[in-house]
């Protein structure tokens, strides 16, 4: 983000200024304007700056841009013509300057002696300051920050009274301590670039100041840094120790080496001019060589339009190119040598430069062309199954939730899971937005529960709901020691089908709903499941639970909420019906192909028999014994369960219905009641089972 | 006679008045049959000269009895029309369709129309490292734009939750060749608090297209096309220069804001515009990181999914998609 004051651009512009027409330009270039506040004849225009663009951090790079949307192809010259001499002899200003860091690429000092720093800063500098968000401290303070939104180039003023011997730049060998103008302690981190005299440390380089060097109303001789160091050790700094300034903000995404020397000068001139003082005719100038001379890169004409997708010339090229300040060389109508301005630090390779010829071209420009390439279409049996999941549910009236991947640091407690437990979650979030997003969902159950009590605080009782999400576990031998599942989850609670249109009463939902809504899953999928009881899961209630199996491996679990679980939740005693649960993995589901069996040509018989089951038996695994009594056994169906009135504790009342069935032959009664007494017998002396009288 | 004629009209009209239902209707009817018999049987037997005048007043009166019948009927069969109709205005809960999430069906929209484009879809993992999600993206540890995609770490150093699903073209490209053409749609981490406009969480749809003379051009196509089939032709989209560190050249795509028209309003910060995705051509460092030679051409782009719902069915804050108000999905 850059934020400017639009008169200031014009009082800098050689060509005079249109704000309808800078505006249009900037938004077309990618650089979105954030914000406008309006001062009545003037405008703080702020932009969006992305991170490749520092050059655009100034009055001086805005005004640049400018001039390329209107072909002015020389950029302004804001250096001054202010005679300073350099010299490499770091003894020439009263303090001696010491580099010894490769974090250094430029570092240019001055001095001047004798300024008057108790007046006041005059008011167009406070003006544009102002209207860019900088606070005014006193003049020479406030020069540098001028300086910095000027050309761009972060400046630093000691106070060379307070200094004592040599100033050092050098990288810390280990954490140290540092206190900012602002007075907060900060740690830096090893490598950090610290500036410091023979007693104490000055500043964080690039960074922030201390309060020992500190300019005030009193100083009276000053020491000017206008240096460059190298964005990542500035990024790492002020990443590390959560302090940025408009300085730091510079220097991490780069700052040219080209602007150290005139932002010394242009501080020169401004001081000695405002606040008066003698400066030191020499100036020190330390640089490392680094962006010696202009850099160059070769381009075909070829190269430019087979990426663009455009069909340009080399003059053409060439215009856009010159018009933001590139030089471009072509000799034979194919390579073009391209000159890289000095402040254009992001450009590195020829895609680069490709990016600069189609923004000036304009990307509406750009017509839109298909492609033409064949790729092999590749399915994805992932998506593929949860699409079918959710297609599957909507016919089922359930509606689909989308929670947050991660949960509070309190809900395996509140789910009543245990750490022995698979689906014990406890891989943690270092920076959590707050206590509820600290833990990475081992299960969608607390989403769901969530979800579910909420719309009942907003009087939705009766509810079907669904998620497809991840679910997230530890597993030490995959990569990053984390893993992760594809996996479908559905709650329904409360009615299933209402009073009214021929029902006596509300129907509501049990676990046996859960149940159902499996087997008609994992029938669309054509797959063999089984559920077999847990006691794993602390969510659900006793005996209410199960572990769902696929080809001997467990997939998921279902059954009955626990209430005790659903108090655990904010609103949770709203809940007054059960709530059934279920939740499986469905990575590797393959829906296998299958065969229409036809009907048998005769009639079949269907009788219902209700049998009073001893709780812990299981359907699955008694009424196979039904289907054995004969081969005319065709189908067996469980069509109701009963606990109640009638029923002796300790058992469950069950109606099941039988198919008969020859496909050869019309059955007579005589048959049936021989099977009937094969089966009852296998049922009675096997499990216990009776018919209910 | 004429006494009598006069008498039974007045009777039967009486009874026909009674009449409300069709068996009582049939009384009267039989009534009135009888009533006939009698009236010509006694006609029979008066005096020629009197025949005349007493046949033309019993035909009168049948005429018009007979008529009455026939409208009581009429009216009868009107009446219990209405009492046997059912009011099929009442619809009873029995069927309730349920209903795919907002965000879900708008980025299946999206997905068939880059199937029907020959895109296949590829996963990736939401628990990500440092490498594939920002280092091997052309964004190593000291990059500013780093900034901008600040996720979530986990215990293990250089583990992280993934700002956006472009690991899973890193991934793809780690084991595949071009040429391809490939969708990643998935959850991305931010870290942004959760207020109207940000979520924690959010859904993103990239994509990934490698392979000999792609470019930007046939990027811009892919962009506007998906647009278009999904949201209709009229609507307004803009491709602009951008930045991301993965792609050069880099493009944004700006959608015209829906709630104002392009006008400009709080949820468009008053631009007009939302931004909706960002694509680019795949930066040549980020090629020569997976293994590719630098000359390598493809583009790719990332839509937001979270703002195409909103979007698409006017929901004016991103967080409500998250807050599963059951009872606004049921809208849908």
């Amino acid at each position: 983000m850059f934020k400017f004051s639009y008169n200031w651009l014009k009082a800098e512009s050689e060509i005079g200024a249109d704000y309808d027409g800078l505006l249009e330009w900037l938004n077309l270039q990618g650089f979105e304007i954030a914000s406008i506040e309006d001062y009545g004849d003037d405008k703080a225009v702020e932009i969006e700056v992305k991170a490749n663009r520092p050059d655009m951090l100034s009055v001086a790079g805005v005004l640049r841009e400018y001039y390329a949307g209107r072909g002015r192809r020389e950029t302004k010259n804001f250096t001054p013509d202010v005679p300073l001499e350099l010299t490499d002899d770091n003894g020439v200003l009263s303090h001696r300057i010491v580099v010894d860091s490769k974090d250094v690429h430029r570092y240019c000092a001055a001095e001047i002696r004798g300024v008057d720093n108790t007046g006041e800063t005059p008011e167009y500098i406070k003006d544009r300051l102002m209207k860019s968000g900088i606070a005014c401290i006193n003049p020479i303070v406030d020069i540098s920050n001028y300086v910095l939104l000027q050309i761009g180039q972060p400046i630093h003023i000691f106070d060379a009274d307070k200094v004592k011997g040599d100033i050092r730049i050098e990288n810390v060998h280990a954490p140290t301590k540092f206190t900012t103008l602002a007075s907060t302690e900060i740690e830096l981190p090893t490598g950090a670039l610290l500036i410091s005299d023979d007693e104490n440390p000055l500043c964080v380089a690039g960074i922030i100041g201390g309060h020992a060097p500190e300019v005030t109303a009193e100083t009276k001789n000053i020491i000017i840094e206008s240096a460059n160091f190298d964005h990542i050790i500035e990024r790492v700094t002020s990443k590390k120790t959560h302090v940025q300034t408009a300085a730091s903000y510079r220097f991490e995404r780069g700052v040219s080496p080209a602007t150290a020397l005139p932002g010394a000068l242009i501080c020169i001139k401004m001081i000695t001019e405002l606040c008066g003082g003698e400066y030191n005719k020499t100036g020190y100038m330390y640089t490392d060589g680094t962006s010696a001379g202009p850099q160059t890169i070769t381009v075909t004409k070829k190269r430019i339009n087979s990426v663009l997708g455009s069909d340009l010339d080399i003059p053409q090229i060439c215009k856009y190119l010159n018009d933001c300040f590139f030089g471009t060389e072509c000799d034979d109508g194919e390579n073009i040598k391209i000159t890289v301005p000095d402040f254009r630090l992001d450009i590195e390779y020829d895609v680069d430069i490709i990016e600069e010829v189609g923004r000036m071209y304009g990307y509406h420009n750009i017509e839109p062309q298909p492609i033409k390439l064949y790729a092999p279409y590749v399915e994805n049996p992932v998506n593929k199954n949860a699409n079918k999941l959710r297609d599957i549910m909507v016919g089922f009236g359930f509606i689909e939730v989308l929670t947050y991947g991660f949960i509070p640091g309190s809900a395996m407690q509140m789910l009543h899971i245990k750490e022995d437990s698979e689906y014990y979650g406890d891989i943690k979030i270092l920076n959590p937005l707050n206590n509820f997003y600290e833990l990475m969902r081992p299960s969608l159950a607390y989403g769901l529960i969530s979800t579910a009590v909420s719309n009942m605080s907003v009087g939705k009782n009766d509810l079907r709901i669904f998620e497809v999400g991840k679910r997230f576990f530890r597993q030490k031998d995959h990569e990053d020691g984390y893993n992760e599942k594809n996996v479908f989850a559905a709650l329904m609670t409360g009615v299933k089908l209402g009073r009214g249109f021929g029902i006596a009463k509300d129907a509501k939902f049990s676990v046996y709903d859960a149940v159902s809504l499996l087997d008609a899953i994992m029938r669309e999928f054509n797959i063999k499941y089984e559920i077999r009881p847990t006691d794993g899961l602390g969510m659900f209630e006793q005996g209410a639970g199960g572990d769902i199996y696929v080809n001997g491996r467990r997939i998921g679990y279902i059954g009955k909420i626990d209430p005790k679980v659903l108090l655990e939740f904010e609103n949770g005693k709203l809940a007054r019906d059960d709530a059934a649960y279920l939740e499986f993995c469905f990575e590797g589901f393959e829906e296998t192909k299958r065969s229409i069996e036809f009907d048998s040509a005769y009639p079949s018989v269907t009788r219902e028999y209700n049998f009073l089951v001893k709780n812990g038996l299981h359907f699955t695994d008694y009424s196979p014994e039904i289907k054995a009594a004969s081969d005319i056994v065709v189908n067996v169906s469980p069509r109701d369960v009963y606990v109640g009135a009638g029923v002796p504790k300790g058992f469950t009342s069950v109606l099941i219905r039988v198919e008969y069935n020859d496909p050869t032959r019309t059955l007579d009664f005589e048959e049936i009641a021989q099977v009937e007494s094969v089966f009852l017998k296998a049922l009675s002396d096997k499990y216990g089972i009776t018919i209910k009288l | 006679m004429a006494q009598f004629i006069d008498d039974k009209k007045r009777e039967l009209a009486e009874k026909l008045e009674q009449s409300d239902a069709p068996d009582k209707l049939q009384g009267v009817e039989t009534a009135f049959r009888k009533v006939m018999k009698e009236l010509f049987a006694e006609m029979k037997a008066l005096p020629n000269e009197q025949k005349k005048e007493v046949g033309a007043a019993i035909n009168d009166f049948k005429k018009d009895f007979e008529e009455r019948i026939a409208a009581a009927k009429k009216k009868i069969a009107e009446l219990s029309k209405k009492d046997l109709a059912v009011d099929l205005t009442v619809p009873s809960p029995e069927f309730i369709r349920g209903k795919i999430h907002p965000l879900i069906r708008v980025g299946r929209m999206f997905e068939e129309v880059y199937k029907e484009m020959g895109f296949s879809i590829a996963y990736g993992p939401e628990i990500e490292n440092d490498r594939h999600n920002y280092e091997m993206l052309n964004m190593p540890y000291y990059h500013p734009a780093r900034d901008m995609q600040d996720t979530f770490y986990l215990e293990y150093p250089k583990v992280l939750l993934r700002s956006h699903t472009s690991c899973v073209q890193v991934r793809y490209m780690l084991e595949h060749k071009p040429p391809f053409m490939i969708i990643s749609p998935g959850v991305v981490y931010r870290v942004d608090e959760i207020d109207p406009q940000h979520t924690p969480c959010f859904y993103q749809v990239e994509g990934l297209v490698v392979g000999e003379g792609i470019n930007l051009a046939n990027l811009k196509w892919a962009v506007m096309e998906s647009v278009k089939r999904v949201f209709g032709p009229e609507y307004k989209v803009k491709f602009s220069p951008c930045y991301y560190p993965y792609t050069e050249p880099s493009a944004a795509v700006d959608m015209g804001c829906i709630m104002c028209g392009g006008k400009g309003c709080r949820t468009c910060k008053g631009t007009g515009w939302m931004r909706v995705a960002g694509a680019g051509m795949v930066h040549p460092n980020v090629f020569e990181a997976v293994g590719y030679s630098r000359e390598t051409v493809g583009f790719a782009f990332g839509w937001g999914l979270n703002r195409l719902p909103m979007l698409y069915y006017k929901i004016l804050e991103m967080r409500k998609l998250f807050e599963n108000e059951i009872s606004l999905w049921e809208q849908l």
